[in-house]
């Protein structure tokens, strides 16, 4: 039983000290939004050697060691732990917005030497080393398990509050160095001439991370006035401004800067002191969502809705009451890197009406029969989707009443029933079922006509002349489902009568002209509707002779996606045309050399809608990682 | 008035840009009093396929795609505003939007008229620079002369291009017509081409020789009496 408990105390304190090493909880529990990079993950694939002779390494020690006047040879010179976790992250309160940097160190001194150019203004505060900028609004602290960036600015509607003012003195705002009478200044009390629907809005907006308190910090003395930094505000050469005003607004700068830098350093000093029992951004089931140790980066925001409220000073907000994307949740995306694959997902919450809204609207399967007609031997890309038409007419307007129902509520009512009425859902969902697949199925040479002019050797008289050249032109099938084809029908003998569009042998056809650089046929067979730029395909189509070969793979993902799109370079790359020259022969050399991208989203899961894009890593290239770096690298050196 | 035809002229640097081959045709006829006809054309027939695509596009570059009707609106003004000139008659204007060929025609009372219309024009375009090019006429000693010399600006301007930018105005022709009345007795240019009945002469070269000041179009040229 003691050995057990040992074991316990071991485990936990382990798993502790394991947790403090990851700085994940010095996040705020309110953030807005969080970038995590793991850095472990990332030099696995790279490691630091390799990195520091790429390219881009190179050229980013070089940038370093100009800014820092030190000659940085490697990465792990700057005494960045990078077998940890760093973190980005913006903050929102009603007073400051902050956005801040965390990177664990393992070699504080290192960090001296990084800012050894402004080793004068450096700090020591409780132990910690605090480089404050006031000009730049950005503090920078570390000790020697963590360096922290902090860069903030002011929220200048809070400071219009009179309130407010009163305590803070005149900062004045950003603002009025543009335009004095800027609304946003407007001191009229704003809650007064709200009315009962922006109550609502209040409610609402309480679920945004809004912290509603100012820090609480002693105001600061003003800076002093011979700081040799620049001004960063640009006034302007406005002869008529006096020099008393140039001197108040002045004034007012070094207040508003002086007030950004103490309330920096207090959250600064607050995020040092913060232990991993404090609540932090991990009590937050999104975020926790997203932080998948198997990334090597993810992103977090809030739920979209807040943007609204967050950017938008609270009064107009509260005015206008509209929000377009109540009901949207919170957003991430994961990176990851493999060795076969990169993949980039995302999702977005959605609340329990929209998921059910869009759960109808996703409730359709591509046209089983679309896949026959994919010829997979010179496939260059494909897109398709697949979403219920009616579910889709029937939803829309819910979907928008719901933007506008704070302040609109019975109106936008009337208009979802004006709009069901005047509709026919299903007579519409008849004609477009809501299905379609586009195919990029080759690029072809052929052979364009053009005008000149042939020159009379007598009299140098010239009269027009039609010529010919090659040109290679992209060829595409597109197909969507109808069970209803009499109004397309009638659509194209409406064309046809206006000498658009001819008809033969059942296949209607539009002839390149300017403005229409394809030759479209176009044909209706078996509830599908074709067009496409190859007669030859669709008469094959027509007669049944059409070969299709699809991949295996390709007629998975159609057939379980909402939508899905494929690009396979390696195909292009194979076709590209001789007349693009040197540059086109590169092309081909990069696109040869990359693997096919595939974007699919499989519509609604737990309450999240979701997009996945994924980029096949080439067998010849180590890892995602280094094949990423070198696709960059000769993409930078195509001319 | 004219400032309102700049919305053609990123569609003008879109098509160059983009396209493969495109020429430029200035045909002028100068009678035995000096006066004459103009007609200036420019075919990017060779590239329709490109510039088809690129009108379907609302904006490629950061250039916005104007529209047919936008394009005739201000191919009408412009003519419009051609009339207003001092001794420009006679304005009338094509454009074909099959085959990507614009043209205008006009009659002039005297080549000096044409010089001036050239720098009104470039003086309400704000541009900056010497006239690249001006007709002389002398009706007693029966002399014509076309002066061009290459603007400094434009060569600056073509070398700063990228190489595959370069290439478009390398492949794309320049082409200058000069009918007169009388026979020709002599002409100055080694480049340029007399016609069988003696009556016309022309020039032919890439258009990126032009700008970039490799290729010379000037030509003094005695005419019979």
């Amino acid at each position: 039983m003691k050995r057990f408990l040992q074991l316990a105390a071991l485990v936990s304190f382990a798993s502790s000290a394991a947790t403090a090493q990851d700085l994940a909880y010095k996040i705020p529990e309110k953030a807005f939004s969080v970038v995590s990079i793991k850095s472990n993950q990332l030099f696995q694939l790279c490691p630091a050697n390799e990195f520091n002779n790429s390219t881009f390494g190179k050229k980013f020690l070089e940038k370093l060691s100009e800014t820092a006047n030190e000659n940085y040879k490697s990465i792990e010179e700057l005494g960045f732990n990078l077998s940890a976790n760093a973190y980005y992250y913006y903050q929102v309160t009603d007073s400051i917005n902050y956005h801040a940097l965390l990177v664990p160190l393992t070699d504080a001194s290192k960090i001296n030497a990084l800012f050894s150019k402004h080793a004068d203004s450096i700090r020591t505060i409780n132990g910690l080393s605090v480089l404050q900028r006031p000009d730049e609004k950005t503090v920078i602290a570390w000790n020697n398990q963590m360096l922290y960036l902090t860069y903030g600015s002011l929220n200048s509607y809070f400071f219009s509050d009179s309130a407010h003012a009163a305590t803070y003195g005149d900062i004045g705002t950003v603002y009025d160095d543009y335009a004095a009478n800027d609304v946003m200044v407007d001191t009229a009390a704003a809650a007064v001439t709200y009315d009962e629907p922006i109550a609502d809005s209040v409610v609402e907006a309480d679920s945004a991370p809004v912290v509603a308190e100012a820090p609480e910090a002693p105001l600061p003395p003003a800076l002093p006035e011979d700081t040799t930094a620049p001004i960063t505000f640009d006034y302007g050469t406005d002869e008529a401004v006096s020099a008393e005003e140039t001197q108040a607004r002045e004034e007012r700068k070094r207040h508003r800067d002086s007030l950004t830098i103490s309330w920096l350093t207090t959250s600064t000093q607050e995020i040092f002191s913060k232990n991993s029992t404090a609540p932090s951004i991990l009590n937050n089931p999104g975020y926790r969502r997203s932080a998948d140790d198997n990334a090597i980066a993810t992103f977090w925001m809030s739920d979209i809705q807040s943007i609204y409220s967050t950017f938008f000073p609270y009064k107009y907000f509260m005015k206008y009451g509209g929000n377009f994307l109540r009901g949207y949740g919170n957003v991430n995306a994961r990176l990851y890197m493999g060795k076969e694959q990169i993949r980039l997902t995302g999702e977005m919450g959605l609340d329990a009406e929209k998921a059910a809204s869009y759960a109808k609207i996703c409730d359709h399967k591509l046209n089983k029969k679309f896949l026959k007609y994919i010829n997979a031997d010179s496939l260059i890309g494909f897109m398709s989707y697949a979403f219920d038409t009616e579910a889709y007419m029937y939803e829309m307007p819910k979907l928008l009443s719901g933007a506008y129902s704070y302040r609109y509520n019975e109106e936008m009512a009337l208009v979802t029933d004006l709009v069901n009425v005047m509709l026919d859902e299903k007579a519409i969902a008849k004609v477009i079922k809501g299905d379609a697949l586009f195919l990029l199925t080759n690029l072809k040479e052929r052979q364009v006509t053009y005008q000149s002019y042939e020159y009379n050797e007598e009299t140098f008289e010239y009269k027009d002349t039609v010529k010919t050249k090659t040109e290679t032109l992209p060829d595409f099938l597109c197909m969507f489902s109808s069970d209803d084809t009499q109004l397309i029908e009638r659509l194209l003998q409406y064309g046809i009568r206006k000498g658009k569009i001819v008809l033969g042998s059942g296949i209607y056809s539009i002839e390149q002209t300017g403005k229409n650089p394809f030759s479209l046929h176009l044909l209706i067979k078996d509830g599908i509707v074709f067009i496409g730029s190859s007669l030859q395909d669709i008469s094959q189509i027509q007669d049944g002779s059409f070969k299709g070969n699809a991949d295996k793979q390709h007629k998975e993902l159609l057939a379980k996606n909402n939508f899905t799109m494929f690009f396979s370079p390696k195909s292009l790359g194979k076709k590209l045309p001789g007349e693009l020259g040197e540059t086109g022969e590169e092309m081909t050399k990069i696109l040869g050399a990359a693997g096919n991208v595939y974007i699919t989203s499989a519509g609604i899961k737990d309450g999240y809608i979701s997009m996945d894009m994924t980029a096949d890593v080439p067998k010849e290239k180590e890892n995602a990682l280094k094949y990423f770096l070198d696709f960059m690298e000769d993409m930078g050196h195509l001319k | 008035m004219f400032r309102r035809m700049r919305l053609i002229t990123p569609l003008f640097v879109l098509s160059v840009l983009l396209s493969s081959c495109f020429e430029i045709i200035e045909d002028v006829t100068v009678k035995k009093d000096g006066t004459g006809t103009m007609k200036l054309t420019v075919n990017f027939s060779q590239s329709k396929t490109k510039i088809g695509a690129m009108m379907l596009m609302d904006s490629i570059r950061g250039f916005k795609v104007p529209g047919r009707n936008e394009i005739e609106e201000q191919v009408e003004q412009a003519a419009a505003r051609l009339k207003t000139v001092k001794g420009i008659s006679n304005v009338s204007h094509t454009v074909d939007f099959n085959n990507f060929i614009a043209s205008v025609n006009f009659s002039f009372r005297n080549v000096s008229d044409v010089n001036n219309m050239v720098k009104e024009l470039l003086d309400e375009y704000n541009v900056k620079t010497k006239i690249p090019f001006a007709y002389r006429y002398d009706r007693e000693g029966a002399k014509f002369a076309r002066e061009y010399t290459p603007s400094a600006d434009a060569r600056a301007e073509f070398n700063k291009l990228a190489e595959k930018d370069k290439e478009i105005f390398r492949s794309a022709a320049y082409i200058g017509i000069l009918r007169f009345e009388n026979t020709i007795n002599s002409f100055s240019n080694k480049g340029a081409k007399m016609s069988k009945n003696q009556l016309a002469i022309m020039q032919r070269l890439p258009l990126a020789d032009l700008v970039s000041g490799k290729a010379d179009i000037s030509n003094q040229i005695q005419l019979s009496r």
